[in-house]
């Protein structure tokens, strides 16, 4: 149970993993691009970048700065010497790196002091170049970068400019202006395209697979595990009963000597089965239906164990050291066994009878009155509760006859059950569901093992001797009895 | 079973730790900028400087064409400025651009500096002209970070001269200044003193001609060879004529950069004057089409002074080469011209 729950757990956390990688590559992929906006501080018509950071995701960048509505905007990168000396002691905002992915760190740049004044100067001295680019110098009028020889790249609209720059080795610059009469610096943005890998698809599909694979590892062996373990205990009783088998035989024979004496030693097999038909009959009227379905009642598993259960509980304490083991066995085996166990026992129980009685209880009575004779038919019709009681005769019987039955049972249900148990899909239903398999196994894997022994025997009195020689042990059978137990 | 319950939670606790650690490797590290190495090389590409030189070329195109000096001063400047405009003048009142120094707009050498501060000084020279004049070199000059490039000076090379070696364009080459002759076998604004010297007294008087080693058609030869041609004029002496020439160098328009041998070129500007005297009463006139010009309708005198601009390129070898400075080049250009 608690192996079955961890390996729940296990399943779904292995499913868990894998939906998280499979969402790493999907849901959660990183864009395959990388948009960082700067907005300017201070004052300034101008924003530039250090160097390195048109660069800083990858190699090319598409900048777009833009202004307010009508005004100018113009982008130019350049040495960063270039940029700065180009600036000059005007104020400006310097964008120096990344904040977060979505956007620019920026401060206030200051001025490099060295070519303050030489700039002013000479600004004010050249009218030349003042009537080209600036003509209407005026205090709030942001200068014009466009057009300069410095620059490698540059582009000047009106609103939105948008500029692509492939880096290259050097501390190369942005600078961003907006130009013109009442200028105010623009708003940039950087985009980098960037190579989104999906690191976490594959390990997380493999890592969530194993823990799957693990998970259901578990529960197939903690299934198989309780299922052995309850096969074991099953098994533990028929050994059991099988080994004492032997001993209740001796035990049976002996016991008719010396308890029923007036019964005929020499047939000691039937001495079994006499006493044996009448418990039979009493058990029938319990569950007639059940057994006027014969072999078909398989199709019902948990009513005819029930009195099967009821058979042995209902059989009397048997004052023989042989029958009380028997007794013993399933009082204690119900009692302490787990769950799968116990049903376990009980469809053998109930195969025991599907398999066993009606050879037995139906027809294997007729053809002892025919074959032996009298002694069978008088006890037979006999009112079934009192016999049993009566003699201590049955109790032998009925443990001599079980160990027959239980061996053979045994062997056919072993099989069906590990037929059963290779079966691929129901194992994955088992491991699944984790159903409790040995209900629902044996029944199907039951009637192919009776079938081929005597059902279609059963038709013909030849037939019905045949099966009946076989549920008893007789001749060849007999020998196949012990060879299956050199086997087991 | 025991084992199995104990290994189980551990499972299950160790998968939880490598999910765990697989999602929190999702939040990839922000990248700091990483500045490249400072630039040390040339301040202009090839590719610049080229539109440069179009550039100026173009406007002087368009000056030559509206013969308005107005025009110039988008991409001209200093010296050349003033030489252009004079020649402007001269072939608006001609109304010919004969002698308009023609200035072609390509390069087969470019001299780009390596320099971080401004101004900047870049230099070119260009191929020979179509009608087999000697190529000029022409000096550019970007004053402040926010102006342009401006055609600074040009200088006629000397036909036959042995041009130094410059750094290639993608290497650069160091500026220097006029006064720094550390590695020279004199300063750049020595050198241009001493030139000036020569050219005003002629090889033979000036103290300075044994360093120079100086070319058949330099401006000391056509200095000297216009002054012996006037004192040669016939009735120069019965006039009791003095011709007198005096050259000086400019001291702040001087340019330098270093030649690939550690040597230096230098293109600066002489101030030139000629004063031509005669007797009382003489009448002289005006040599060329030129000083005529600048002469305007003033009568003549016994007296003409003719103001020059001259611009002239020198070699100015390293220390320990045993040469001696060269003559390159020169722009000789009157400028003025009264009486």
């Amino acid at each position: 149970m608690l192996q079955r729950i961890l390996g729940g757990v296990l399943v779904l956390l292995g499913l868990a993993t894998v939906a998280l990688g499979v969402a790493s590559a999907t849901v959660w992929r990183a864009t395959d691009t990388v948009v960082a906006t700067a907005e300017p501080v201070g004052d300034g018509t101008m924003i530039i970048t250090d160097p390195g950071v048109l660069g800083l995701v990858s190699d090319d960048v598409t900048v777009t700065a833009t202004v307010p509505e009508g005004q100018r905007v113009t982008l130019a990168v350049g040495r960063d010497v270039d940029v700065l000396g180009w600036v000059g002691e005007d104020p400006f905002s310097r964008v120096t790196g990344l904040s977060d992915w979505e956007s620019l760190r920026v401060t206030e740049g200051e001025a490099p002091a060295d070519e303050a004044a030489a700039d002013d100067e000479a600004a004010a001295d050249d009218e030349a170049a003042a009537d080209d680019e600036a003509a209407a110098e005026e205090p709030v009028t942001g200068p014009e970068p466009a057009g300069s020889d410095m620059w490698v790249a540059e582009t000047s609209d009106e609103g939105t400019v948008t500029l692509r720059w492939s880096d290259r080795p050097g501390r190369w610059t942005l600078l961003a202006a907006g130009v013109g009469e009442g200028a105010q610096a623009p708003t940039l943005e950087l985009t980098w395209p960037r190579a989104v890998s999906t690191p976490y698809l594959w390990p997380g599909i493999g890592v969530g697979a194993v823990l799957v694979l693990l998970g259901a590892a578990v529960i197939v062996v903690g299934g198989r595990r309780s299922k052995a373990r309850a096969a074991r205990t099953g098994r533990g009783d028929t050994t059991r009963q099988e080994s004492r088998a032997g001993s209740r035989d001796l035990g049976s024979v002996s016991a008719p000597e010396t308890d029923d004496g007036a019964q005929d030693a020499s047939p000691a097999p039937f001495a079994g089965a006499n006493p044996f038909a009448p418990v039979r009959a009493t058990e029938r009227p319990a569950n007639t239906p059940a057994w006027t379905a014969g072999p078909a009642g398989a199709s019902e598993p948990a009513e005819p164990a029930a009195p099967a259960g009821a058979a042995a509980s209902s059989i009397p304490p048997a004052p023989d050291e042989a029958a009380e083991p028997v007794a013993g066995e399933n009082g204690s085996g119900t009692a302490e066994v787990p769950v799968a166990a116990r049903l376990l026992r009980r469809s053998r129980r109930q195969q025991r009878e599907q398999a066993g009685w009606p050879a037995q209880g139906e027809n294997a009575a007729p053809e002892e009155a025919g074959a032996v004779g009298q002694p069978v038919a008088d006890v037979a019709p006999a009112p079934v509760p009192q016999p049993v009681p009566d003699h201590a005769a049955p109790e032998p019987t009925i443990t001599g006859s079980m160990p027959r039955l239980t061996r053979r049972e045994l062997r056919a249900q072993e099989e069906a059950r590990r037929a059963a148990e290779q079966g691929g899909v129901a194992r994955v239903l088992r491991a699944v569901t984790g159903s409790v398999p040995a209900v629902r196994q044996s029944p199907a894997a039951e009637p192919a093992a009776t079938e081929q022994e005597g059902s279609p025997d059963l038709s013909t009195p030849a037939g019905r001797a045949a099966a009946w020689r076989a549920t008893w042990g007789f001749g060849s059978d007999q020998n196949d009895g012990t060879t299956d137990q050199e086997n087991r | 079973m025991n084992r199995r319950t104990v290994r189980r939670p551990l499972a299950v606790v160790s998968a939880a730790v490598v999910s765990s650690a697989l999602l929190a490797g999702c939040a990839e590290e922000i990248p700091a900028p990483q500045a490249g190495e400072p630039f040390s090389g040339p301040v202009l590409t090839e590719e610049q400087d080229v539109a440069i030189i179009e550039a100026v070329s173009a406007t002087l195109d368009k000056a030559d064409k509206s013969r308005t000096s107005a025009d110039l001063k988008a991409r001209v400047t200093g010296p050349a400025l003033e030489v252009r405009k004079s020649q402007l003048k001269v072939a608006k009142a001609n109304d010919s651009n004969e002698f308009v120094t023609a200035i072609p707009n390509n390069s087969q050498q470019m001299i780009i500096p390596t320099t971080n501060t401004w101004p900047r000084t870049s230099f070119s020279i260009t191929e020979r002209l179509e009608n087999m004049e000697t190529p000029r070199l022409v000096v550019f000059e970007q004053d402040t970070a926010r102006k342009p490039y401006k055609m600074w000076a040009w200088v006629q090379l000397v036909p036959g001269i042995n041009m130094p070696h410059f750094a290639d364009t993608r290497i650069g080459s160091e500026p220097l200044a006029p006064d720094d002759g550390e590695l020279l076998v004199a300063s750049p604004a020595d050198a241009l003193a001493q030139y000036a010297d020569i050219v005003s007294l002629g090889t033979k008087k000036s103290s300075f001609a044994d360093t120079f080693d100086l070319p058949d058609a330099d401006l000391v030869a056509r200095v000297q060879g216009d002054a012996k041609n006037v004192r040669a004029t016939p009735g120069f002496d019965d006039a009791d004529g003095k011709y007198t020439v005096e050259f000086t160098a400019r001291e702040d328009d001087v340019r330098v950069v270093r030649t690939a041998d550690g040597g230096a070129l230098v293109v600066g500007v002489l101030d030139g004057k000629s004063k031509l005297t005669t007797e009382e009463g003489a009448e002289v006139q005006a040599y060329s089409k030129t000083q005529e010009t600048l002469l305007g309708d003033a009568d003549p005198t016994n007296k003409l002074v003719v103001g020059y601009t001259d611009t002239v390129a020198l070699y100015v070898p390293p220390k320990d080469s045993g040469e001696k400075v060269r003559s390159l080049g020169y722009s000789h250009v009157a400028t003025s011209a009264s009486n």
